[in-house]
């Protein structure tokens, strides 16, 4: 496609940056209408969006409107339709002994899905065309309104109006976004999760360029990537199984000091081959799977009437760090010609984020305690 | 978190699509055919 339209490397990126933003900012707003009116609803309009905006991607012959089908369509279709909602509509509707299970299980899928199309993609367009790759991933999309009829949860509208609504289903949105900013243990989840964000993205946009500067090929680093993805299903699954048997701040915890380690002794020691295909194996282990624990801890904490919507705050701080891991990234490297800054920046928030999740309090509000006394 | 929501009833034709691992297996299928066409074109 960028060949085609003769764009530059910049465009995309462009177009990955106002995408991967919109998620993050239409996130909680799509979590907000998928409580208040049911999943299923938000997951179809999202597939939509998403479809819609693979399909006029095709037509997309400059870079203004390639920003507005592949970054405004795309981010919040993924806003309405990504494992984030699929993930609070589990925490709604699957038995609690087999959540830990599930909020894996559907991370993992997620790293599933790039490991599987990314093959595929690159099969289609060498055969068919962009076009025509982009046209059957826009009719693939559209399998999510099918499997949403699996994931209806009720309204929010029909909790409160049904008569046997507790205290607990009676509160309003106002009420839910002032409990949970005020509570400290919230706070510290939002802010630790900034942190993967922005190792998650910095590692994905500059890992092959850091790898080439050190001497090695840009194949060791498709292959660090692809290592990456694989691990990460591993360890997505194991995180949601380890949710169910220990604390899960212990889990975020050693996660992100885990990362930190990682990445010091990574960037410490000289370039080689083997060290970074362990990099990759560690990094991947403990990529998604700080998704399983923190999502669970916001429905521990809040209860599910408004989890779409309170993780979805949680998933904005990890777009912004995002965000930020990748400007930061190229900003480093354009001002020092070094990535080794953002890279000890990276420890640092890692070792941050380690001793923030300690103090979480990992038990519901005062207010669901009350309501089940 | 109820196995069903407060205040509805599954019909008995959607029972089946209640069952805790149907549930998965359906959001772990969103999840893939999501997650995999960004990833596709660069978006990754």
């Amino acid at each position: 496609m960028s060949a085609q339209h003769g764009w530059g490397r910049d465009v995309f990126a462009l177009a990955f940056a106002v995408q991967n933003l919109l998620w993050g900012l239409g996130t909680p707003f799509a979590g907000a209408i998928a409580d208040r009116f049911g999943t299923a609803k938000v997951l179809i309009a999202g597939a939509v969006l998403y479809s819609l905006g693979l399909v006029l991607m095709t037509y997309s012959t400059t870079p203004i409107t390639l920003n507005i089908t592949g970054g405004v369509l795309i981010g919040f279709g993924l806003s309405a339709c990504s494992f984030n909602i699929v993930l609070t509509a589990f925490g709604k509707l699957v038995p609690k002994e087999w959540q830990g299970i599930a909020f894996g299980a559907g991370t993992a899928a997620g790293s599933f899905g790039q490991f599987l199309f990314a093959p595929f993609g690159v099969a289609l367009i060498q055969n068919y065309g962009w076009e025509y790759a982009l046209l059957v991933f826009s009719a693939l999309v559209l399998l999510v309104i099918p499997f949403s009829l699996a994931l209806m949860t009720a309204s929010n509208k029909q909790t409160v109006t049904s008569a046997n609504a507790t205290p607990e289903q009676a509160q309003t949105l106002r009420e839910a976004l002032a409990e949970a900013f005020g509570h400290k243990s919230y706070v510290l989840l939002v802010t630790g999760f900034f942190t993967c964000g922005f190792q998650l993205a910095f590692v994905t946009a500059h890992l092959p360029s850091y790898l080439l500067d050190r001497g090695l090929s840009a194949q060791v680093g498709g292959w660090t990537l692809a290592i990456i993805g694989l691990c990460n299903i591993i360890g997505s699954f194991t995180a949601g199984w380890l949710g169910n048997r220990v604390p899960k701040r212990y889990i975020l915890s050693a996660i992100y000091l885990t990362r930190a380690i990682s990445v010091a002794v990574f960037v410490s020691i000289p370039p080689s081959i083997e060290a970074t295909m362990i990099f990759a194996v560690i990094t991947g282990l403990t990529w998604l799977s700080t998704v399983p624990p923190t999502s669970s801890l916001v429905a521990i904490m809040f209860g599910t009437k408004w989890f779409a919507m309170l993780y979805g705050f949680v998933f904005f701080s990890h777009q912004v760090g995002s965000f930020l891991g990748v400007y930061l990234g190229g900003l480093a490297f354009e001002q020092f010609g070094s990535y080794q800054l953002v890279w000890w920046l990276s420890v640092a928030l890692g070792v941050i984020s380690a001793l923030i999740n300690l103090p979480i309090v990992e038990k519901p509000v005062a207010r669901l305690g009350a309501t089940a006394a | 978190m109820s196995t069903t929501p407060a205040g509805t009833t599954p019909a008995p034709l959607l029972s089946f699509l209640k069952n805790p691992l149907v549930l998965v297996i359906a959001g772990c299928m969103i999840a893939i055919v999501t997650f995999g066409p960004r990833s596709a074109f660069g978006f990754s």
